[in-house]
């Protein structure tokens, strides 16, 4: 019996995307790569197994090697999604803040580093 | 006097938000190049040994000290990433690495076919390029911030 490695590809990236959602645009091109030739190396293993090149025990080695790479592979694409999360979170604290500091007339928000067009509406007394 | 108590309560909101469960540990470039040599270091053993195996120089006893020295590496690695708060995921990432260490040992004491050395280090160049990779986008988020 063949494992079927496109489909067993498909349902691995189908459930990180699930799992991460709006972040999997961001980190799609690092993931996909990893969790194909992870998929290729369950294939490869079967194979071995297959053909007698490995015995059960052997077989059963691997695939724990295999699953401790999975979970690296998720630990990583989880912190990757947090990155992001955490720069759109900065950004957004960024604008709040120069809104903010504007409004109660001292620097409530620190680290600003709004787009400098931005602050020259700013300085120019202008509403976002 | 509306629109102050509405701009401290966005601070607020703000000040939660950035200090929430979305805080993860700064770009370390002793941690990020300790693991691409690491990488590196694993890679040549495994390309050599897929050359020597089935030989007596391919035999565990004669690389015993490898699996000493990498896990040492690996050790050192850890204490590093573990000194900084929200470093979780990399000393799991570190762990990973470390147990398949192990069972590598563990297979090459036994004796470990050309074949087994291909699919093992495919799986080591994984681990290790999304570990590089999480450490990479920390310093990216640092110079973009």
């Amino acid at each position: 019996m063949n494992l079927d490695v496109h489909a067993i590809t498909k349902s691995m990236i189908d459930g990180v995307r699930g799992a991460i959602g709006g972040r999997w645009s961001t980190i799609r091109l690092v993931a996909e790569p990893e969790l194909r030739k992870l998929a290729q190396t369950l294939e490869d293993v079967q194979q071995l197994y297959a053909r007698g090149a490995v015995t059960a025990d052997r077989a059963s080695q691997m695939f724990e090697m295999q699953r401790n790479t999975a979970l690296t592979v998720l630990r990583s694409i989880e912190g990757l999604g947090v990155l992001t999360a955490r720069q759109a979170v900065d950004a957004a604290v960024r604008t709040a803040g120069l809104i903010v500091n504007r409004l109660v007339g001292f620097r409530l928000i620190g680290g600003s580093s709004a787009p400098p067009s931005m602050k020259a509406k700013f300085k120019a007394g202008k509403d976002l | 006097m509306r629109k102050r108590a509405k701009a401290i309560l966005i601070a607020a909101v703000a000040s939660l938000v950035s200090c929430s469960g979305y805080f993860i540990a700064q770009y370390n470039p002793a941690v990020d190049t300790g693991a691409t040599e690491l990488q590196q270091k694993v890679d040549r053993f495994l390309i050599d040994l897929e050359q020597t195996t089935g030989t007596p120089a391919g035999d565990y006893q004669q690389h015993a000290a490898f699996y000493v020295e990498s896990r040492s590496d690996l050790q050192a690695l850890r204490a590093l990433a573990s000194q900084q708060r929200g470093n979780d995921l990399t000393v799991q990432s570190l762990d990973l690495i470390g147990n398949n260490l192990d069972k590598l040992e563990a297979m090459h004491a036994q004796g470990i076919s050309r074949e087994e050395i291909g699919v093992v280090r495919t799986l080591f160049d994984t681990q290790f390029r999304m570990l590089v990779q999480l450490e990479t986008a920390k310093k990216r988020k640092e110079s973009a911030s």
